[in-house]
């Protein structure tokens, strides 16, 4: 199945968003959906990179449901 | 504690900030932060901020949470441009209200570090060499 994840910034302009991620299963953990997408998008192995689910920041450790609303962040640069 | 916190859009969309104060904060410190030119050697033509809006309000939310524990805050106010930026322009206003200046001028120092740290803006520079993201944090 494919979930669909919104990218902002360096990834956004590399991938455009919504990117759609191939997943064997969801629910997921936010560390396991990030290798994934590491995994699919060869070109961002270095770049660090946080998640946020619904809105909100989450650990590693969260589970991606079907239905979340899910964003991967590169490096924030406000300011 | 009241909070004012704003994505705008245009250089004159930044709110007056005499609607914060009043008779009941003894301080108020703002910080401006604007696009400088040149930067690393180049000319810089200008910035391009993007924002994650409904993540930057919950982010702000827990901000303000950190920020009331460590300090007396009675207004908290963060402005952050989006868009393009040119240089002399004000890219950010972050203002604190508090009884006392040793509060007001600490908030006023911990939110920016906060909002260079957490909050979901980026920002690409375009300058005379070319153009590259700022990459900040993590």
């Amino acid at each position: 199945m494919k979930k669909e994840v919104q990218l902002f910034g360096i990834l956004k302009e590399q991938y455009g968003s919504p990117v759609f991620i191939q997943v064997s299963t969801l629910p997921i953990s936010a560390k396991e959906l990030i290798a994934t997408f590491r995994n699919q998008f060869q070109e961002v192995q270095d770049l660090p990179f946080l998640i946020a689910k619904n809105h909100f920041m989450v650990q590693e450790a969260d589970l991606i449901e079907v239905h979340d609303h899910v964003a991967l962040l590169p490096p924030v640069s406000g300011g | 504690m009241k909070t004012h916190f704003q994505l705008i859009n245009h250089s004159n969309g930044f709110p007056d900030l005499e609607q914060f104060r009043s008779s009941t904060s003894g301080a108020e410190v703002v910080f401006n932060g604007i696009v400088r030119t040149p930067n690393k050697g180049s000319e810089v033509l200008y910035l391009e901020f993007e924002a994650y809006e409904a993540l930057f309000h919950n982010e702000m939310k827990r901000i303000v949470e950190y920020l009331e524990s460590q300090f007396q805050i009675n207004v908290l106010v963060l402005h952050h441009r989006v868009g393009q930026v040119l240089p002399g322009e004000l890219a950010v206003v972050a203002a604190v209200y508090s009884n006392h200046r040793k509060d007001a001028f600490h908030a006023c120092e911990a939110l920016m570090n906060e909002l260079k740290a957490t909050v979901p803006i980026w920002k690409k520079e375009f300058n005379s060499d070319g153009s590259f993201w700022v990459s900040q944090t993590p």
